[in-house]
């Protein structure tokens, strides 16, 4: 049983940042703080990690983006990208939002998927949430003004690994490359599919506020799916 | 009537297609987030018969139900061929321009890398166009150590040596005393030679375009049986290449974005 102390600090932390960066009066503690509420949800995965070892753990996407997004504000902070008012709320709010659902919806009442001990699997289950985190991460870029995003082509790596290792995954499991009949798979490929549409429409004759509403749009249906899968029955972690 | 052919061949590699194409794809496959759960029978079907004989099948059985995953294999064919137009009207400069020029960096270094991606996702879809109409599959055979030979094709023959139960190891309470998996241990017979190959749960064993794996095993420490899943696939050795050279050269192209951003390599 994983505990769930390390899960309310994250949850206080980012709610802290979130606070912090609505009122914009401080840049760097806003960032701070969501690293710090990163690394209780670092903490909580390990443990989760520890726990399941040597089987992937299941349903990990939100807490491992939370973990990925809050990893990134220190980084965007030292590299003098980070606007607090719009990656402050719109991250900040992301994690919170991660963090909530799962600390009142937890879905960690399943048996390990025996088939799910490979390094792909792993990597897998890695390379998933980090593409997401930085595919929501460049719609925050987006909003701030840089239609032409870095993070985008970084979340298109991320997503070509999962790819890569999600079929090596599924051949070794059940013998086949891709298996449609789970939707977790189908939500993958939904979200894959919405990089590669915010990617080709960057070089699209769009106008910049339809690209950005796009792009948001985007980012808020990944959010959506991942959290639809990731959603337990209401069993507040007090 | 030239004229006309270089306009639809024009209209069929443009940019504003892909871009409708990718948003039918997205919105296909978001409404059938929501129609797989029930369907999962007739979806996990895809594994044991033909695209095409499924289709035919499925839509007839379940009408209305399974109509996303129809359009999303003709919307992902379509684009496959946009694909393609777009990268053989392109490639072709490019590459001229990076010849005369003698340069690998610079923007059309990032273009050719780009259609590198779109050659590599065509290797993969035509990859998995051959394996769901073409593969030959044996989806549940059952070997009991010792017993009957399985006779896949002309030339294959699998037969079951020995099987060893594996136990859970890991902490948690709830799977202690479980056996989790199998080795278990194949004979294959292929033209004149034997060969031994051990089988595990999560590791399939892929011999040439042969995909042998486990599918279910006896949890009874009684009784020993496994019951594997061959597949011949003919698409196999082009989505492994394809998505290995999907994943190089998005890791390349990602790391070249970075870079140029960052301002790393840059001359004055």
């Amino acid at each position: 049983m994983v505990c769930p102390i390390t899960l309310q600090i994250a949850a206080l932390l980012i709610a802290a940042g979130v606070v912090l960066s609505a009122l914009a009066c401080v840049q760097w503690p806003t960032a701070l703080l969501f690293f710090l509420g990163a690394l209780c949800m670092g903490l909580n995965i390990f443990e989760t990690y520890i726990d399941h070892w040597p089987y992937t753990p299941m349903y990990m996407n939100s807490r491992l983006i939370v973990l990925f997004l809050g990893t990134l504000c220190p980084v965007l902070s030292l590299c003098g990208k980070w606007d607090s008012k719009a990656h402050g709320l719109t991250i900040g709010l992301t994690m919170l939002l991660f963090t909530s659902a799962t600390l009142f919806f937890p879905k960690d009442y399943y048996m390990p998927n025996i088939r799910s001990a490979s390094i792909w699997s792993h990597l897998y289950s890695l390379a998933d949430p980090l593409g997401r985190a930085i595919f929501i991460a460049s719609a925050t870029d987006t909003v701030s003004g840089n239609t032409k995003s870095p993070l985008m082509e970084l979340a298109f790596t991320f997503f070509a690994i999962a790819i890569f290792s999600g079929m090596l995954f599924s051949i070794n499991g059940l013998g086949t490359p891709i298996s449609f009949h789970q939707p977790e798979v189908i939500g993958f490929m939904f979200i894959w599919f919405l990089c590669l549409l915010i990617s080709h429409a960057q070089w699209a004759r769009f106008r910049p506020s339809l690209f950005k509403a796009l792009n948001v749009s985007a980012a808020l249906l990944t959010i959506l799916v991942t959290i639809k899968f990731d959603l337990g029955v209401w069993r507040p972690l007090w | 009537m030239k004229g006309l052919v270089k306009k639809a061949i024009e209209q069929m590699a443009s940019l504003s297609l892909c871009t409708w194409l990718l948003a039918a794809i997205c919105t296909v496959l978001f409404l059938g987030l929501y129609h797989v759960k029930g369907n999962e029978m007739a979806l996990s079907s895809l594994g044991t018969m033909d695209l095409f004989e499924w289709l035919i099948r499925y839509e007839t059985i379940y009408p209305g139900k399974l109509w996303w995953f129809a359009s999303f294999v003709l919307f992902v064919f379509i684009l496959s061929i946009n694909t393609l137009f777009c990268t053989l009207r392109r490639i072709r400069p490019i590459l001229a321009t990076i010849l005369k020029a003698r340069e690998t960096k610079g923007p059309f270094f990032k273009r050719l890398l780009i259609h590198g991606i779109h050659l590599s996702f065509l290797m993969i879809t035509l990859g998995y166009f051959l394996s769901f109409t073409k593969s030959e599959i044996h989806p549940s055979i059952i070997l009991t150590p010792n017993g009957p030979s399985h006779k896949i094709d002309e030339d294959t023959i699998i037969s079951l040596m020995t099987l060893r139960k594996l136990f859970y190891k890991g902490h948690m309470e709830a799977m202690k005393g479980r056996i989790v998996g199998v080795d278990a241990t194949l004979n294959i017979h292929r033209g004149k030679t034997d060969t031994r190959h051990v089988l595990r749960s999560d590791d399939a064993l892929i011999i040439g375009n042969l995909i042998v794996s486990i599918r279910d095993f006896s949890k009874d420490p009684k009784r020993d049986w496994v019951k594997i899943y061959v597949r011949k696939d003919y698409g196999l050795w082009y989505y492994l290449s394809g998505s290995l050279a999907f994943v190089i050269i998005s890791i390349s192209f990602g790391g070249y974005g970075l870079m140029e951003k960052i301002g790393v390599g840059k001359t004055r």
